[in-house]
């Protein structure tokens, strides 16, 4: 069967009335809890993680984490525009311009952009993961273990140095994700790691206490300490033109290049190891900028730059998933979220997947075209109710939330142990915040760590120990280099200046914050 | 996440001789300490079993690396004390960035937009928010107190789960909490607290078959 005819038949899974209302319920539920400011996609998924627990249905709980997935990058972008608190960094760019159009009276204009942009990027580069995945799954088949140690060492570096401001500061963060991911049984020979002669710490630290901790533990701390910083007023909406009038001629006319435009930037680096949307919400806000006719429009509301960046953070998405699904790596914090996710149902995505479970497959790319209709048929009409969700007070807000982490982790784990090292990695998390120590990497280190060691260990047992394996098989080495690159791609302009004789002035590059 | 660009203002400002980062020196150091112990106890539990495909290199590896990375970080802390991050980036010279440009322009009138905009359930400082306090103070602006409070109350909350039971351990603790940020409408937020606890209590043990505390109430 080809590609479409899988997908077809992914479509007539997901087309069925309940599995409709799982994408609707999915949606709804991440728009909801995205809009909440300070709330990313990450987090969104890992608190809603207990709402499935009890569903035996894999299929269905996908589909809603895909409309999940999906609601929490609208509801955010909702929350960057009208509040300017990007939820996420990847919401950060959108913050910038759309903030400003609110302010000018244009917030419609520019939820619209977004959402429709949204739409566009989604569906294109859904379409470029339904021609991509197969082919680059049935590539992978051909990788070996070491290829594997490579690539989970190529996405947890990558990440590291091309997200955030200091490498020292993301490294010492990859360390600690490291650490969290080896506490525990040892895979391959069951001794104990620095459990500390604790049964509790035996399992190991589950990948939902560490992000409900960080994400929601430690940023509610960290609100805390600032009560007075937050900006707390909704800029209103203006009063609707009538009908569909949410963007007016001009608008689709200056939006439809940035769409497209975002969507080309997003997809490839969604799907190369660069942490996810980050890199090209920035790249297509910058390009937008320097391409404006009207460059005095930029910083005061210029469309575009809400456009580009919002199709350039969805069709990212999609690319996270390419390595995702055929690989099993996850390239970003979110991606990381959603393998946890996978593997509450001993699902394990990876090259076999397409073979092993090619119904589940489709059934959640077809879910990804759904989700995306249902989010723009959703989302627009409903905006006033997302509008009153964003005017919840922050002290009930805030205290809403400590309840749900507590409760998420409660429920996952059964342990009040486990919430107290939920507990613990959240106070850990605040002062990460408050000294600016990106949290991405530790939600990779913590996932991808062990993933590395156990194929590492693979490698050397079928090489009886021989350790250039990883430098003569190409692929690997190749990996390897890359991972070297991926260090020195930061400190380019400095090395660049020096070259050419010049002080060393260029600042570091940087994308983004982090997760 | 919610790295509002407005609290990010230092980078566009020139940068002033701040005061040396305490915090970031203490911090460094106990960065230090834990990597060290950790490092000692994969040492220790290793045995002299150092094999590379054994169970014991991947922490060895990790906790050295962690040592050598808050030895740089402190190293780093005490160079120039005028910067967060002498060794990598020199912050007074981003250029200014989206952000920055996005800034320029906000300033202004957020400032006076949240004035009048201050909600009354909030205690807030005065205008001055539009000062950083990330980047090169941090200790600007921020308190200790609300923080502590609120892990404070967390730990409580999860204390009394168990023997309580989840609606009212849930219920007080989300008075408690919303207290401590600020809000000062008690029967407000017992109005969302009660219904909220009782909700969350009958959807997950009804609904989606998760056990949670009953405690003393005869739910």
């Amino acid at each position: 069967m080809n590609v479409f005819g899988d997908l077809l038949s992914g479509f007539g899974t997901v087309l069925e009335p309940q599995y409709l209302l799982y994408a609707a319920i999915g949606v709804t539920l991440g728009t909801f809890v995205g809009v909440l400011p300070g709330i990313g996609p990450a987090l969104t998924i890992a608190l809603l993680l207990p709402v499935t627990f009890n569903l035996d249905d894999p299929i269905g709980t996908f589909i809603m984490f895909a409309g999940i997935y999906y609601g929490a990058m609208y509801g955010g972008s909702t929350t960057s525009i009208l509040l300017n608190t990007p939820g996420e960094s990847a919401s950060v760019a959108t913050a910038i311009e759309g903030y400003q159009m609110a302010r000018r009276g244009r917030a419609r204009a520019a939820l619209a952009t977004a959402a429709i942009g949204s739409f566009v990027a989604g569906t294109i580069s859904t379409l470029l993961l339904t021609l991509f995945a197969k082919p680059v799954a049935s590539l992978a088949v051909e990788f070996r273990a070491a290829d594997y140690f490579a690539l989970a060492l190529l996405a947890m570096v990558a990440v590291t140095a091309l997200v955030g401001r200091s490498l020292v500061r993301g490294l010492i963060s990859l360390s600690l994700g490291l650490f969290l991911g080896l506490v525990g049984l040892d895979e391959l020979t069951g001794q104990a790691r620095f459990s500390f002669g604790t049964l509790e710490l035996l399992d190991g630290i589950d990948v939902v206490v560490i992000i409900v901790g960080l994400f929601a533990i430690g940023e509610t701390l960290y609100v805390a300490s600032r009560l007075g910083q937050l900006p707390d007023r909704v800029t209103p909406l203006e009063p609707a033109r009538g009908g569909f009038g949410w963007l007016s001629r001009q608008d689709w006319a200056r939006s439809w290049r940035p769409w497209l435009r975002g969507t080309a930037v997003g997809f490839p680096f969604g799907a190369l190891p660069s942490g996810g949307a980050d890199i090209p919400t920035f790249l297509s806000y910058t390009y937008e900028r320097h391409r404006a006719k009207n460059k005095a429009e930029f910083g005061k509301g210029a469309i575009e730059g809400v456009a580009g960046p919002e199709a350039a953070n969805n069709a990212a998405f999609s690319g996270v998933l390419v390595p995702l699904l055929t690989l099993g790596i996850p390239t970003s914090a979110t991606a990381a979220v959603m393998l946890a996710a996978f593997q509450i149902f001993n699902v394990q995505p990876g090259p076999q997947l397409f073979d092993k479970s090619p119904e589940l497959v489709w059934a959640l790319i077809a879910s990804l075209y759904v989700g995306n209709v249902l989010l723009l048929l959703l989302n627009l009409p409903l905006i006033r109710l997302w509008v009153k969700v964003l005017q919840i007070p922050r002290p009930i807000l805030y205290a809403g939330i400590l309840v749900f982490a507590t409760l998420g982790v409660y429920a996952a784990t059964n342990s009040v142990t486990q919430v107290l090292i939920a507990y613990g990695i959240g106070v850990l998390g605040f002062f990460m915040r408050h000294f600016e120590f990106p949290i991405a990497p530790v939600i990779l280190g913590a996932i991808l760590g062990p993933m590395m060691e156990l194929q590492f260990r693979r490698t050397l047992v079928l090489s009886n120990g021989d350790l250039s394996v990883f430098v003569t098989r190409p692929l690997t080495a190749v990996l390897l280099g890359l991972v070297v690159v991926a260090v020195l791609v930061p400190f380019l302009p400095r090395i660049v200046a020096r070259l050419r004789g010049r002080p060393a002035t260029a600042e570091r590059l940087a994308f983004g914050e982090d997760d | 996440m919610s790295s509002e660009p407005e609290t990010r203002a230092g980078v566009a400002e020139p940068v002033a001789p701040a005061p040396a980062p305490w915090g970031a020196r203490v911090l460094g150091a106990v960065l230090l300490a834990v990597g060290l112990f950790l490092l000692w106890t994969a040492y220790r539990a290793a045995g002299g079993d150092y094999s590379a495909s054994g169970p014991w290199l991947a922490p060895l590896v990790v906790t050295t690396g962690w040592v050598v990375l808050a030895t740089w970080y402190l190293v780093g802390q005490f160079r120039t004390p005028h910067r967060v991050e002498p060794a990598i980036l020199a912050e007074s010279h981003t250029p200014p960035g989206p952000e920055a440009a996005a800034r320029q322009n906000d300033e202004p009138d957020t400032a006076a937009a949240r004035k009048d905009g201050s909600n009354a359930t909030e205690t807030r400082n005065d205008g001055s928010d539009a000062v950083d306090g990330r980047d090169d103070e941090p200790a600007a602006e921020v308190r200790a107190l609300p923080p502590a409070l609120v892990s404070a109350a967390l730990l409580g909350y999860v204390l009394l789960l168990a023997p309580v039971g989840f609606v009212l351990a849930s219920a007080l603790f989300f008075v408690a909490c919303a207290r401590i940020l600020g809000s000062r409408a008690w029967l407000r937020d017992i109005a969302v607290a009660v219904p909220l606890a009782l909700g969350v209590y009958y959807g997950f043990t009804r609904g989606l078959d998760i056990t949670l505390p009953a405690g003393v109430l005869p739910l």
